[in-house]
């Protein structure tokens, strides 16, 4: 040893993994130790992976979160790419479970760190894909660190997954990418692109593992673990462990779900889930290894404040019941359910509904075609007021909502009713299609949905066909239709109408399903989706990061532009970062809105690059780095935005001559200032 | 060949110099296209000078250069002959250009605004021929306007009337290249409508409907913008009709200011044609006096680019002395 690269001497070889040597080394320059990774060349060898490697690496390393390992340095010295990481002294969560379970106060403890260090992470787009027991290390404060953040995807990339036999639950012992597939979510095994959904199914089974002393999935061998994960059911957690609460063992149920969708949609919900359940069974001091009682972050301060968070928490837990967000509830037979997505309907039991029917949208983008949408509506409300168990709204009140984007929670509110059929038509020369919903005024979620076709040369006929098809539809016992279903058809206008649906939906599942819609073949889906991720706000931030992240690597350009546009308009300040990064992107359209969203930040500190964006061949990168300038009002813009007055592209004159008003405006405003 | 053949050369300055030989008729017999040096006001001289002379020796055959009319795109003190201002393009108000060219080409030389001799050319052998009372806008890089009434060319007191594009059309808008702000010139000339596009593409999350957003590859210009809307791009479209809103707004004031006969409109965004007159008839209708707007056609030029060209050889022809 004694070894030296850069400013670091090594010392031990303390692991060998897939992704190269692990060395314990001490940073002469800043006087510490620190964790080395000398990562495999093959790693890197490819200049596109060995980009995206590095990008990854620079996200996750911008985590800053009391339990995830910081990264300090990412580096490359004669061709050998490094990673320098705080080095941990602890043990794994692997080696301190054994096969023995914890007591379920440690579970909730240590559980509830990992969640928010996974939480952190989402909100920044990024994926651990390797969460397991032996990725977390405990340090002797009882502290969980998560380790290797960004860094499981290059191994996936490269396909050195290694058999599980071959693993090693030393921390130090880096590698393992694939590593365990009892931990694997089952799209991963299936090898299909994950989220940040496939992190909490890994949780799911570390919090398993901690509450059981057993895996919720094993085989022999790891083909034998992989199809268990793909077809077979876990045996409940309680079922393992009689000491565990009933609620405790749903909510595993509940991360551990085969499909995405039937997931915790978040990793937020599920620390609230968690943490709701601390509180309802008085979870006192833990026992067995030394930890803080809950996510460091919520235990600073003394007993009030503590008696704050607590409140906090059960405030927060009373509103995700009352908007029937994903949080399971007690369902009749005991076990948790997440209610929107399956609750029946029907227009034939229970008290008399009250239904508006809306006037029917016009896609055709042909104003003669307008008068369909109204008589449709008409022509429904006048069979459907015959009917026994609804209570239908006159047509004359329904008709200002035409060719209207209407939220169902407002019609509810000014039409006082239970549910709203709603729909589009486009009329293809003879040709008219109508697709129509039912929806839930109150959750917004679908209950029913049909497209008819028809042929328009006999309009009375249609009408009648399309209101027996409805009548019928409505009469039946329905479940609620499934959005991210509905975005699986072939049809364009569908796939639109379950984005118009989602745009106001509580559907736990709607932002997932939104985040998919990005990556739908047709732009119309697209920028629909792109509109409605937008108003989701800052909580899309990291789902929409990792869209983009993806679809970089796919060379998926076109959907790499629409997150890019989303993330620019939510401006969320926190991923300033990411933006700075972005502005290097070798697509233009993406350089350009992160161009655009710091402007709209003030990221003064970009200016200096935005500066050198001013002078890019690309006309359109020029005009967005001019407007961001201008919306920054930085002085030390001015002479190099005076040198675009004379810019080839028209539009960058313009926009160079507006940021310019805009500083000289500053200019004035800071003299007469002075003066006064 | 009649070699006593009258030419008159005519000069279109802006960016480009365009410059040709012009029969007394008024067709172009040769022409030449240089991209000014906007750099050094004496190189500047020297091709202007080129120009002139290069014209005038190829038709030394069939006849002889009479006098050489300019249009300038900037404000031309009309009783001393001098450039006042060429905004974001060159400072000439230190040179004698008027003396300066004359003596260099032994022709007698006219200055112009390049909207009035583009609107001096429309009215002699173009859309406006026959009229009186005409008002003619070149809408392109700037806004500019040339105005005829009772067959005489009118330039105000100092020659700077028919700065059309400097109405004030937004109390609150953009800072203008005038120093003004809000003029209309901020809003529908040629660097505005690319701008107010990309603004929308970055702005508007439903951008990808338009094929202008899939393209983010060299230079978006209007005509780029014009092609896409005939092709019922919906971006396009959008930003085609607020700018025929905005200039029907404009036009409506003009007529109801002059009542005039006719408007001409010409330059380079009205190279959307129909697509755009379309809408600004419709904006004009809304907006203008209807005993006035009735007695007032709205028509697109008829020479396109060459009206400055034209209209300035023809300026020199009926004004200076041969």
């Amino acid at each position: 040893m004694g070894k030296e690269i850069s400013h670091y001497r090594l010392e031990d070889e303390i692991g060998f993994g897939g992704m190269g040597r692990v060395y314990k080394a001490y940073d002469t320059s800043l006087d510490r130790t620190v964790v080395l990774k000398l990562l495999a060349p093959e790693l890197v060898a490819e200049a596109a992976s060995r980009q995206r490697f590095l990008r990854e690496a620079r996200l996750a390393s911008a985590l800053d979160h009391q339990n995830i390992c910081t990264i300090y340095e990412i580096a490359e010295v004669d061709k050998q790419y490094f990673i320098a990481m705080q080095y941990l002294p602890g043990k794994t969560l692997k080696k301190l479970i054994g096969s023995k379970p914890f007591g379920f106060e440690a579970v909730l403890s240590i559980g509830l760190q990992i969640a928010d260090a996974l939480a952190a992470a989402h909100a920044k787009g990024i994926v651990h894909r390797d969460i397991k027991s032996s990725n977390i290390i405990i340090t002797p404060k009882g502290q969980a660190k998560v380790l290797d953040f960004g860094l499981a995807k290059l191994l996936n990339e490269k396909g050195r997954a290694t058999d599980s036999g071959a693993l090693n639950d030393d921390l130090t012992k880096v590698g393992s990418p694939l590593g365990t597939p009892t931990y694997m979510s089952p799209e991963q095994a299936r090898g299909e692109r994950v989220d940040h959904r496939s992190d909490i199914y890994s949780f799911g089974v570390v919090l398993y593992e901690m509450a059981t002393g057993r895996l919720p999935i094993k085989g022999n061998t790891t083909v034998d673990t992989m199809h268990a994960v793909l077809h077979k059911a876990h045996k409940p957690a309680k079922e393992v462990n009689a000491n565990l609460p009933q609620e405790f063992s749903d909510l595993l149920d509940l991360a551990l779900a085969k499909k995405p969708g039937d997931r915790y949609q978040s990793m937020q919900r599920l620390i609230e889930d968690l943490q709701r359940l601390s509180l309802s069974l008085r979870v006192g001091v833990p026992d067995g290894i030394t930890v803080p009682y809950v996510s460091p972050q919520r235990q600073t301060g003394g007993k009030v404040t503590r008696f704050i968070n607590r409140l906090f928490a059960r405030e927060s837990n009373a509103e995700t019941l009352r908007v029937a967000m994903p949080v399971p509830t007690p369902a009749s037979d005991g076990r948790l359910s997440s209610p929107d997505s399956t609750q029946e309907f029907s227009f034939t039991s229970g008290p008399k509904k009250l239904l508006a029917v809306l006037p029917f949208r016009n896609l055709s983008g042909d104003p003669e075609a307008d008068f369909y949408g109204l008589s449709l509506a008409d022509s429904l409300i006048t069979e459907l007021a015959n009917a026994n168990q609804i209570i239908v709204t006159p047509s004359s009140r329904v008709a200002k909502y035409q060719n209207q984007s209407v939220d169902p929670a407002e019609v509810r509110a000014d039409l006082n009713v239970d549910v709203i059929l709603m729909g589009n038509f486009l009329k293809a020369g003879d040709h008219l299609r109508v697709t129509a919903q039912l929806i839930d005024a109150g959750s917004g979620s679908i209950l029913w949905s049909e497209k008819i076709d028809a042929d328009i040369k006999d309009a009375i006929a249609i009408q009648d066909r399309i209101s027996a098809r409805i009548i019928a539809g409505l009469s039946g016992g329905q479940r609620a239709v499934d959005p991210t279903e509905m975005l699986k058809d072939d049809d364009e206008m569908i796939r639109l109408d379950a984005i118009h649906t989602l745009e106001y939906s509580h559907d736990p599942r709607a932002l997932s399903a939104l985040l998919e819609a990005l990556r739908d073949k047709s732009l119309k889906v697209k920028a629909e989706a792109a509109r409605v991720i937008v108003k989701h706000g800052h909580q899309a931030t990291g789902p929409v990061i990792g869209v983009l992240n993806d679809a970089t690597d796919e060379g998926d350009n076109l959907t790499a532009r629409f997150a890019a546009k989303a993330l620019g308009l939510i401006g969320d300040k926190s991923i300033a970062k990411v933006l700075e990064m972005l502005l290097h992107n070798d697509d233009k359209f993406v350089a350009c809105e992160a161009a655009l969203a710091l402007g709209r930040l003030g990221e003064t500190a970009v200016v200096p690059e935005l500066l050198k964006l001013l002078e890019d061949f690309n006309g359109n990168v020029r005009f967005a780095a001019a407007e961001a300038l201008g919306q920054m009002r930085d002085r030390r813009a001015i002479e190099a935005l005076k040198a675009r007055l004379k810019d080839e592209d028209e539009g960058v004159r313009a926009k160079a001559r507006w940021a310019l008003s805009r500083l000289k405006k500053v200019k004035l405003k800071s003299s007469s200032t002075a003066a006064s | 060949m009649n070699v006593s053949e009258k030419f008159y050369l005519g000069l279109d300055v802006g960016r480009t110099i365009r410059g040709a030989l012009v029969s007394a008729d008024g067709r172009i017999i040769n022409q030449q296209k240089v991209i000014a040096e906007v750099s050094d006001p004496r190189i500047f001289i020297s091709q202007l000078i080129a120009v002139i002379n290069d014209l005038r020796r190829s038709v030394e055959t069939q006849g002889r250069a009479f006098a050489v009319g300019i249009g300038w795109a900037g404000l031309v003190n009309q009783s001393a002959q001098r450039i006042e201002v060429m905004p974001n393009m060159i400072d000439l108000s230190a040179f004698d250009l008027h003396d300066e060219i004359e003596q260099a080409t032994g022709l007698p030389v006219v200055f112009d605004n390049d909207a009035n001799v583009a609107a001096y050319g429309e009215w002699r052998c173009g859309a406006a021929q026959g009229f009186k009372d005409v008002f003619f806008i070149s809408i392109g890089t700037g806004i500019g306007a040339g105005l005829i009434l009772s067959g005489q060319l009118q330039r105000g007191s100092r020659g700077f009337a028919g700065e059309f594009g400097h109405f004030k059309i937004n109390l609150d808008g953009l800072e203008c290249a005038c120093g003004s702000t809000g003029c209309l010139e901020t809003l529908a000339s040629g660097p505005n409508i690319v701008r107010r596009v990309r603004e929308q593409l970055f702005s508007d999350p439903t951008f990808s409907v338009s094929r202008l957003a899939m393209d983010m590859e060299g230079i978006l210009t209007c005509e780029r913008v014009f092609q896409a809307a005939m092709e019922r791009d919906q971006l396009a479209v959008g930003v085609l009709k607020e700018t025929a809103k905005v200039l029907g707004a404009a036009v409506a004031s003009v007529i109801n200011l002059l009542n005039v006969e006719v408007i001409v409109m010409g330059g380079g965004v009205m190279a959307a044609g129909d697509l755009i007159l379309r809408y600004i008839r419709k904006e004009v209708q809304k907006d203008a006096i209807a005993q006035a707007q009735e007695s007032c056609a709205i028509v697109m030029a008829k020479l396109g680019q060459d009206a400055g060209i034209i209209g300035a050889a023809l300026l020199a022809r009926d004004t200076l002395p041969e």
